[in-house]
Order: C-alpha cells, then structure tokens, then sequence
C-alpha cells in the first residue's frame, strides 16, 4: 500500500487550481483554433482570437481566465493501492488547500453561506464539491475543475417520455440553446447526460461537460448523436458572444447510462468555453 | 476600408466593412458620460470603444440600491447619465492596476432596473439576451444595453486603468465599484430604436 501524505494531496490540489485558473486546456485551445478557421464573419473571428489571446495574458500575468473563478469541483480516484492519510478528515483538509489557493492567487470568492436568506459570501470559496471514487489504476488521480456561475445557471433536467427518441433530444438541446446560450459566453460545450436517475443523470451531464474533446463517444450511435447535436447548435447562427456566426459549440460530449424502463432522465450542461479544469495523479 | 467620421460629441467614429456581410459595422470610441445626445447615435451591432469614468454593480447592490430608494436613503452613486457594467471582478493583485474583469450575465437585473433608469441610467453593460419589457424600457428610457466579450477577462483587465471598492465594501465582489476604463470594447447589444444585436445575428 501507498501512504499518500495530506500534505502532498494538499500541494497538489493548490498547483492544479492555479493552473486551471490561468491556462486553458490544451484540447479547448485545439478547439478554438480549429473553429476559427471554418469561421467567416469578422466579429466572431474577432471574439475567437480574443480568446486565445486572453489566455496568453493570463499565463503571462497569473491573472484569472475569467473573473468568475467559480465552484471548485475536486474529483479523486483512488486507487487499489492507495491509502490516505487522516482519511476521516479529507474534505476539511481540501477545503482548506481550496481557501489558501484562492487567496494566493487572487481568485475570486464566490461562494455564499446560506443560498436564500443571508446569501453571506463565505470569504475563501468553500466548501468546495468533492467526489471520490475507487478507480483501478494505481496512484491517487486529482482533477479540478472550476465551473462559473452563469454556466452553472444554464443546467437543465428532464424527465422524458421513454418512447421520446435521439429527435426529441436534439430538439430539447437546441430549445435551450435558443433561449439561453447567450448568457453562458458562447462558445460552448453541450454536455448531455441520458439515463440512470434524476440524481445520477445531472453528474453524467457534469462529466460530459468535463470531459475532454477529444475524447470521443466508445459507441457509434452516440457518437454519432454527438456529432450532430454538435452541427445542429452551430447551425443557429447564435455564433461567438451571440453576435452570429458559426461558432455557438465548439464540442457536444454524451455520457449514457440504463435506465428504469418507465424513464428517460434527460440533463443538459451548457459549459462554457472558459472551461477551467487540471488534472494529476499522485504515484508516490 | 476605413472611413472616418466627424461627430459632434464623439471624439472618433470609423466605418469599417465586415467582410462576409459586406455591411458597414460603425466602430465608435466614446468618452464617458453617456448624455442623450451620444446615446441617440448608437445603433445595435455598433462596436463602441468606452473610455472614462463607470460604476460596476451586481445582483446585491443593486439589491441594496433598491431598498435604499425605497427607504428614501441617499445613495452610493450618482445615476443621471451613469454607466452600470454588472461585474464582480477578481481581486486586483499587488502591482497591477486590475485584476480579472468580465460581464455577469445581464437578465438578472431586468427586474431591478426600472427605478435606476427612472433616475437616469443611460447605459448598461453585461453579457447575454435580456427580457423584453428590458429591450422596451431601453427605448422609453433613452438607454443602451452594451454586450462585453465574456470569459476574456485577464484581457478585458489591461482596459482598466483604476478600480476601487466604492460603496458596500462588505459585500466583497459584490460590492460596487468605481471603474476608470480607457477604450474598453463594447457592442451595442440594444439600442433605443428597438434595435437587438441577438435577433439580428441571429437571423442572418
Ligand atoms: S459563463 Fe464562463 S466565461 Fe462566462 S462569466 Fe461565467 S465562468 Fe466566465
């Protein structure tokens, strides 16, 4: 068994909230640029560009991505020869790493206590929403990832009819890309989550969101799905910011799971591009 | 190709072409306050460079402004021809002038902003389509809705020359702030005519 020190996952987690904070996934950056290409109106070619060169200043200056440093998402897989130090006290000790990362850094606390009445801004962005899972591969893997709020505010779940096909999910998608893109900063990734339950379905939806583009579906249908859902939201013409053009997505990611035979649970995430997520694994 | 016009109160406006829809996208740069005489030449798809003096306020001050007009109190800011962007900007770090800076999404204030428009707010900043009883106030009222770019705010900073916590400073990134900006980019999201950047995009 490997001993995995609190101080080690703490460092850790700090390195990957400044990285994720002031770099852009290498796979969104691919993303963009191929967009930019296939794009012709000039204002959208504009607010691409402005994109990538927000993320050469926040590199070079460590300034955040986006002012909206978000909730942080700590996911952990541990792994068959792992074993963690003062176990019981795991989250309290992320959630401190959370706090004195977000104050070095400068990020900005937008977490508050009590959501309907007092709303009092907890000043150190925590608690942070921590998962963890067992997981086959060895070491201890971390990924974090910060979400906004205005993406956050564009989470959606239904509950369908079971004989509703992939026409009626392309159409849902595409309702609510209409009705509120514009307010997640376009572009977007569409992460659909279908099947399992209420509850499960939301976090298959996180995870499409999440996951990288250029991982692509195992099974061909939705793969396929993917593919055209994708194709579907750009033909909007919705575009950059909303200001038209053709890049309103610049990926769709399905993640699917069985379901009960009288459901069809349905989550839609619209993330946007300003998708802050790093990831490592701990070996020693 | 670029076409420079002179303009009574706006110190450059240059015409420029937009390649695909071979339309004349007006870029405009402007000095803040935004009286009405400067607000009537805006058109929605224009590109407006903002430079001068603008206050930021998000959901809970503008939660508090509103009590305070309900309770008669003196307020933080002054309204007549002022300029709200609705922000909460990360802190700004030692040495520079600003730190990350960026639009909140806009529809949450629709319901919150008649009393400040009744005062004389001309121009509004945020991110993202609006109500419609919104987009109709801006043509009764004599205000604009400008769009930022959303999620470049590591560049939207280097726009900003000062920035401090005016007012609510307990609110943290909610608090309101006074914001000095020099050629800050902007689209005209809503004009006064009833223009709407969306539906336009959109439709072509
Ligand atoms: S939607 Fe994303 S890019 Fe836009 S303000 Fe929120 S976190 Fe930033």
């Amino acid at each position: 068994m490997k001993n995995i020190k609190i101080t080690t996952i703490k460092t850790a987690i700090a390195e990957l909230i400044a990285q994720a904070s002031f770099n852009l996934p290498e796979d969104i950056k691919e993303a963009i640029l191929k967009f930019r290409e296939k794009e012709t109106r000039s204002s959208a070619v504009k607010i691409l560009d402005l994109i990538i060169k927000n993320e050469q200043i926040a590199g070079k200056e460590r300034l955040p991505l986006c002012q909206d440093c978000g909730n942080t998402y700590i996911d952990l897989e541990v792994g068959p020869d792992v074993f963690i130090e003062d176990s019981a006290n795991l989250c309290r000790h992320i959630d401190r790493a959370v706090a004195e990362a977000y104050k070095k850094n400068y990020l900005r606390m937008s977490i508050v206590t009590d959501p309907l009445y007092e709303r009092v801004n907890t000043r150190d962005n925590t608690p942070a929403l921590v998962t963890i899972r067992y997981g086959s591969r060895p070491g201890l893997g971390i990924s974090v990832t910060l979400k906004g709020g205005g993406s956050e505010n564009c989470s959606y779940l239904s509950m369908e009819n079971p004989s509703a096909g992939p026409e009626r999910i392309i159409e849902m998608v595409l309702e609510i890309v209409r009705k509120n893109v514009t307010k997640c900063c376009p572009p977007v990734i569409a992460g659909i989550g279908i099947g399992s339950t209420a509850t499960e379905v939301v976090r298959l939806a996180k995870a499409a969101a999440f996951r990288r583009l250029d991982i692509r579906n195992d099974d061909k249908k939705y793969r396929m799905l993917e593919e055209r859902i994708l194709e579907e939201i750009n033909g909007t013409g919705i575009g950059p910011q909303g200001l038209g053009g053709y890049t309103t997505a610049i990926g769709c990611n399905i993640e699917y799971a069985p379901c009960h035979m009288a459901t069809l649970p349905v989550s839609v995430f619209l993330q946007c591009h300003s998708l802050r997520r790093a990831g490592s694994r701990i070996l020693q | 190709m670029t076409i420079i016009l002179k303009g009574t109160d706006i110190s450059r406006m240059t015409k420029v072409i937009n390649s695909d829809t071979e339309q004349f996208q007006n870029v405009i740069y402007m000095d803040t306050p935004l009286k009405e005489e400067k607000i009537k030449r805006l058109r929605s798809g224009d590109m407006v460079y903002l430079s001068g003096t603008i206050y930021g306020a998000r959901d809970a001050a503008h939660k508090r402004i509103l009590d305070s007009i309900d309770a008669g109190r003196p307020l933080p800011l002054k309204l007549k021809d002022m300029t709200i962007f609705y922000v909460g900007p990360s802190p700004t770090p030692p040495g520079k002038r600003s730190g990350s800076i960026g639009p909140t999404t806009a529809a949450r204030m629709d319901g919150i902003t008649q009393p400040l428009l009744e005062r004389g707010l001309k121009a509004m900043i945020g991110k993202g389509k609006r109500s419609l009883s919104l987009k109709n106030m801006c043509a009764e009222y004599r205000a604009v809705y400008f769009s930022a770019p959303g999620g470049v705010s590591a560049y939207l900073s280097s726009k900003i020359c000062s920035i401090e916590a005016s007012a609510y400073r307990d609110l943290g990134a909610e608090a309101i702030f006074k914001i000095r900006v020099k050629d800050f980019p902007l689209f005209v999201a809503y004009d006064i005519y009833g223009g709407d950047i969306f539906e336009e995009a959109a439709a072509k």
